[in-house]
């Protein structure tokens, strides 16, 4: 059976949700796109950018680009479990539905300087961009 | 073998690439212009989602093609005071618009207002069922009566047609009810202590010669270069958008781009270059038929027509998009590999 860019996004939340010191650093838990108010810091977010297809001979391969963010009080708890996260996804072996992963590297920081919270506090931003391929049979 | 003039030759393929940079350049911009949010100014039918369907996307496509709109098939684009198609409701009437120009079924108290000889009927406030908060007008023209349905199936779901129904004494019909009440901030301004608006919102902006309300990032979205630095040629397409509230002149493209803590990421420049990889193959690939078929094999036709008379070319040149970043090297190592005599 086939599987889209769905199945790779659940494969990256449970490759996160595997790795115990990035799971013990984020308190607030993983996110996709965007977190509630009152969830608390660090958490991270996921956001899938662009997964497009290409047709080979017999099978389909998905180019996934996946930012995946930390957001914490203060640069250096960010700055840590960003480093967790690079750790548990750079070069990875993820487990997707349906599909075999090729590569899972990342690609890109992303820049992302401190933006202040409803309540004022600033917020410190930091991730990197993760190019995730993956190959299914037709 | 052909007698070749290697400077030409040289020239010859830069401007090749160059070109094919330039076009590779222009491929990501129409993508991400295609995938830069644009603001939702405009009320819904109840039970309706605010964001846009890939049906509202279609139908606008066409009619704007239809009535010739700048940026056809572009996201959506709403106009102040008359977009550069405006026309006469007869001559729109005449051009095969308005067909479904049909009372809505759900209509309540008429408004009547006259104007020099033409008297414009109103659906009054509040009387239209199925609808929140709408005010939903519809317009008697001479192609008919006209309700707000059918100004978006004519000119697409986010596009003001302000001029385009017009009385005999230029009283134009005020179209900001069909805006939310958000969308009237954006496009009027604040409300300011006397009940009036401030004027324009911080969604206005110029494009194209004409005020615009929404689109301000799309609009940003821009080709630099390409530029040569001796055998490399690069380019950018930068995004910038600047809220003309804002006093820090903040650049609100990356917000969009990459998110932020109050707001999800709605990224557009990197889906539009993943999306264009295989295009800027093929166009910068002169083997292929595509805009960019030939730009080798013209270059190393011009080089012998400068060098010899009269021969065969004995190889053909292909390009190849290998990365920004690796172009250089690998490609002319690759050049100098297959053509040693070339000497590059």
């Amino acid at each position: 059976m086939a599987t889209t860019s769905t199945a790779i996004k659940r494969g990256v939340v449970r490759h996160a949700r595997s790795d115990a010191p990035l799971k013990a650093a984020i308190v607030g838990g993983i996110h996709e796109g965007f977190a509630p108010e009152k969830v608390r810091y660090p958490f991270m977010v996921y956001n899938l950018v662009a997964a497009p297809y290409a047709g080979l001979w017999g099978s389909r391969l998905i180019v996934a680009l996946v930012d995946m963010m930390v957001f914490a009080e203060n640069g250096v708890d960010a700055s840590n479990v960003d480093q967790l996260i690079l750790n548990a996804f750079d070069e990875a072996q993820l487990s997707v539905d349906g599909q075999t992963t090729l590569i899972c590297r990342r690609v890109a920081d992303i820049p992302g300087g401190p933006d202040t919270d409803s309540e004022g506090k600033k917020i410190y931003q930091i991730g990197g961009s993760y190019e995730i391929w993956t190959d299914q049979s037709l | 073998m052909a007698s070749i003039n290697a400077d030409d030759l040289t020239l010859g393929i830069l401007d090749a690439i160059e070109e094919g940079v330039r076009l590779g350049l222009e491929e990501i911009q129409m993508r991400a212009q295609k995938h830069a949010p644009v603001r939702d100014i405009f009320k819904h039918p109840r039970g309706r989602s605010r964001k846009q369907t890939s049906a509202d996307v279609s139908s606008m496509s066409s009619s704007r093609s239809r009535v010739g709109s700048i940026g056809t098939g572009g996201p959506r684009r709403a106009y102040i005071g008359g977009a550069p198609h405006v026309m006469s409701a007869r001559k729109a009437q005449q051009q095969g618009f308005f067909t479904t120009g049909t009372l809505p079924s759900r209509t309540g108290r008429r408004v009547e207002e006259t104007t020099g000889s033409r008297t414009l009927h109103y659906v009054g406030k509040g009387v239209i069922r199925g609808r929140a908060n709408s005010l939903a007008p519809v317009v008697s023209s001479p192609a008919g009566l006209i309700g707000s349905e059918s100004f978006r199936h004519w000119a697409g779901p986010n596009v003001l047609e302000i001029g385009a129904i017009r009385s005999k004494g230029n009283k134009r019909f005020d179209l900001s009810s069909l805006l939310s009440a958000r969308g009237r901030y954006e496009a009027f301004g604040a409300v300011k202590k006397n009940g009036a608006r401030a004027g324009k919102g911080r969604a206005v902006h110029m494009s194209h010669g004409q005020e615009t309300i929404g689109g301000r990032l799309r609009d940003g979205i821009t080709i630099v270069g390409p530029f040569r630095n001796g055998p490399e040629i690069y380019g950018f397409v930068k995004a910038v958008a600047v809220d003309p509230d804002s006093k820090k002149q903040h650049n609100y493209a990356t917000d969009q781009e990459f998110g932020t803590r109050h707001h999800k990421a709605q990224p557009f420049l990197r889906p539009g270059l993943l999306e264009s990889a295989n295009t800027i193959t093929r166009v910068t690939d002169p083997s292929r038929d595509s805009r960019g078929r030939g730009l080798m094999q013209k270059a190393l036709e011009s080089a012998v027509r400068s060098g010899g008379s009269g021969v065969d070319v004995p190889f053909v040149l292909t390009a190849t998009y290998v990365g920004p970043k690796s172009l250089s090297k690998d490609f002319w190592a690759a050049l100098g590999k297959a053509h040693p005599k070339l000497g590059f």
